[in-house]
């Protein structure tokens, strides 16, 4: 065993530059094989200056598995992401600890990514790690690196849970939360309807959640599902939510907020304020914010004096109604009546004094208030 | 006499003044008002941008709010002073008398009567505008201030009247600057601009043509009625003034606790996830390595170099590798010499590290 890995070691060292000039310029990169004489061997180790233990075997079969293995759309090789290594010796490693390295290195992956890299470049994720916070995700976090595997559901059937358990890698809690709320649990059931993470907080560009400009535009991204009636007539959710929250005090604020002053935070509530932003559970839920018994205390957060009255005075989404809503509908109905009645009398009233006065200025005659005095009285005074 | 008068007084001082702030804050209700009504319209939102964002929006609705309620306020005891103390007629009425002026301007204006009716102090169309303002006004004070202070509207009445008084606040607005805009403009703006509420004067062809029997009646001396006795006004003034003064008062103290609700916190509601970075392990290591798992469990700290120094037993020393920290540098990737190598020459290795077994070596 310890022989054949020698000699193997001997083989693969000497091979590197031989291979390299025989191939020209553009083959000049060593191949995975190459680099496998040694790396292949399972308990392979080095101590990085930051007293770090880098393990350094990487199993075949997983690399061929990963999306850039057999399967690969075009051949990736070791060297092209750890490009720094297509010599050997290899340079010293960079007097730095591990976690700023692979930082580094997961720049790489634009190369070819460079889409996904552009766009993460707005992430969150990478903002704090330009901030110094070096746990936030890069690439391979979530990807992994020699496993790297298939995200784009288009090519490949993926579980969509997978993603979400790579989320869970840094944010558990989170996750915890999430698999115990209506969407979760459909999810969880393989359903395809549901959001899972991403399809609030779309990779690679992910958002600051925290920002005032994903609190003011996070009720579109309710929207985005439960104003879709194709959508939600498959679970008899009404499509109004949206409409009915934009239309009330809430969301109009929220809505003009959003025009004018989108970096500006508004404490009026969004959609995740009442229903939670990961446990969402239906209001039939005894544990729902939303539902009925709990609304009192759901309103109480932002309004600490409110009373069992008070969480009446919210429509529940629902657009008023005779049977619902008899006194909204009424006074609804009051002015249908009475704002046609008035400005139609104004209209009319106008309309033909307008006639009246015109015909006076073409024909230069105007009569005066009161019957026969036109003539005894006054009226030649002003002509 | 009537060649001296062009002129005649219409309306004094207070008159003027109330109606100068009611011109003042109805247009910055409606417009500050309007603008939250339709959101949806670009030019509400560049007067809501222009006005320094829909927070300040508010306030100066709010604000409007209060200068037209405290000129209300103040309305109704001018009108009570006017009416008690100086025992003017109730000339704001509407009788019989109006609905036949309608009808007989109607005829006129379609060619159904030679003439237009004579009209008093303040015709009909006067007395629409006037308690459509009352009206207008009572609807929207009451309906807004619900909506100001909904939690204390919801302490004594339905929840429901929270939203039933905010559509009849967006409708009654419709109707009211509508109205102002259809009514108002066309009678004191278009078809001929009166301008006796700013200056006070009116003239005589506006009279005789708006207000015929008025004038008749101060041309034969009996308009205006003459004011009581100094002594009676005096003793009917201090009688009704410590009454109205206290009824204002009495008026505004629930007022100002209207003013001062807290109806929510000011700052962004609790937030529903306290701790968003949690996890499972340390990041760090790449995964799929042999055992990621394991090489978490490595400790951080590197083991102490032995003492005794490693026999070298991969390969032989030989001319072609006898460099030996081309391979095995401080920080390269195979045998690593420890970090306290660094000092030593190349040459020096051997002095240490000798092949474990020279024979096997050199086969």
């Amino acid at each position: 065993m310890a022989a054949g890995w020698v000699l193997l070691l001997v083989l693969g060292l000497m091979l590197i530059p031989g291979v390299a000039r025989a191939q020209g310029d553009e083959d000049a990169r060593p191949s995975n094989e190459q680099c496998l004489v040694c790396h292949e061997e399972p308990g392979l180790s080095m101590v990085l200056p930051s007293n770090e233990v880098l393990p350094l075997s990487v199993d075949p079969g997983i690399l061929a598995r990963s999306a850039h293995g057999h399967d690969a759309v075009e051949e990736v090789r070791c060297v092209d992401c750890h490009n720094d290594l297509s010599a050997y010796p290899h340079p010293p490693f960079p007097d730095v600890d591990f976690r700023t390295w692979q930082l580094k290195l997961s720049l790489v992956c634009g190369n070819c990514h460079e889409d996904q890299a552009i766009d993460r470049q707005e992430s969150i994720h990478a903002r704090l790690i330009a901030a110094g916070k070096f746990e936030a995700a890069s690439c391979v976090d979530c990807h992994g690196s020699h496993d790297v595997f298939w995200v784009n559901p288009e090519k490949h059937e993926v579980d969509r849970m997978d993603q979400v358990d790579a989320c869970a890698r840094c944010h558990r809690t989170i996750a915890d939360q999430y698999k115990l709320s209506v969407h979760g649990q459909e999810a969880l059931k393989g359903n395809p309807d549901v959001p899972v993470c991403s399809n609030c907080h779309p990779a690679h560009k992910i958002q600051d959640p925290r920002s005032p400009e994903f609190r003011l535009r996070s009720p579109e991204l309710c929207g985005q599902c439960h104003a879709d009636e194709a959508l939600m007539s498959k679970y008899g959710i009404s499509t109004d939510v949206f409409d009915t929250y934009v239309a009330d005090f809430h969301g109009t604020t929220v809505q003009i907020f959003e025009a004018t002053e989108p970096g500006v935070y508004t404490n009026k509530a969004v959609c995740s304020d009442c229903h939670g932003a990961h446990r969402i559970l239906p209001p039939t839920d005894v544990n729902s914010s939303v539902m009925s018994a709990n609304l009192v205390k759901t309103c109480q957060r932002c309004h600490p004096d409110a009373n069992e009255n008070f969480t009446e005075s919210w429509l529940g989404h629902y657009r008023p109604d005779w049977h619902r809503y008899p006194i909204v509908t009424a006074v609804q109905w009051f002015y249908y009546l009475i704002i046609p009645v008035t400005l139609g009398f104004f209209t009319l009233f106008v309309g033909t004094d307008i006639f009246r006065t015109l015909k006076n200025k073409r024909s230069r005659k105007k009569p005066r208030p009161g019957d026969g005095d036109r003539d005894s009285g006054g009226g030649e005074d002003h002509a | 006499m009537r060649e001296k008068l062009q002129t005649i007084m219409r309306f004094g001082p207070i008159e003027r003044a109330e109606h100068l702030f009611l011109l003042v804050s109805f247009t910055t209700l409606a417009i500050t008002g309007l603008v939250q009504k339709f959101p949806e319209s670009s030019l509400a939102l560049r007067i809501i941008r222009f006005l320094g964002g829909i927070e300040n929006t508010r306030t100066i609705h709010h604000i409007s709010a209060i200068v037209l309620s405290l000129l209300a306020i103040f309305h109704v005891f001018y009108v009570g002073y006017k009416i008690y103390v100086l025992k003017r007629p109730l000339t704001m009425l509407p009788g019989l008398k109006d609905v036949r002026d309608a009808v007989g301007l109607l005829k006129y204006n379609l060619g159904l009567s030679p003439r237009p009716p004579e009209m008093d102090r303040y015709n009909f169309g006067e007395k629409i505008e006037y308690w459509a303002v009352v009206w207008g006004t009572l609807i929207m004070a009451i309906s807004g201030y619900m909506l100001w202070n909904p939690v204390l509207t919801t302490r004594i009445l339905p929840g429901e009247f929270v939203p039933a008084a905010k559509m009849a606040h967006g409708y009654e607005a419709i109707l009211a600057v509508l109205s102002i805009l259809i009514w108002h403009v066309w009678h004191v703006h278009i078809k001929h601009f009166n301008k006796s509420i700013f200056t006070g004067r009116i003239t005589l062809e506006e009279m005789e043509e708006e207000h015929a029997l008025e004038l008749k009646r101060i041309l034969a001396g009996e308009w205006p009625p003459p004011l009581p006795p100094a002594q009676e006004r005096w003793r009917r003034a201090v009688r009704y003034l410590p009454l109205a003064g206290l009824a204002s008062i009495l008026l505004l103290i629930p007022t100002y606790y209207i003013f001062t609700e807290q109806t929510a916190i000011t700052t962004l509601p609790p937030a529903p996830v306290e701790k968003a970075y949690l996890p499972a392990k340390p990041p760090g290591l790449p995964t799929a390595t042999p055992a990621p798992e394991l090489a978490m469990e490595i400790p951080k700290q590197r083991a102490l170099p032995s003492p005794e120094p490693m026999p070298i037993a991969s390969h032989p020393v030989d001319e072609a590798r006898a460099q030996c920290n081309a391979c095995h540098a401080a920080f390269s990737y195979i045998d690593p010499a420890p970090l306290d190598h660094a000092e030593y020459e190349v040459n020096e290795c051997t002095t240490c590290h000798q092949p474990a077994n020279a024979k096997e070596v050199s086969q």
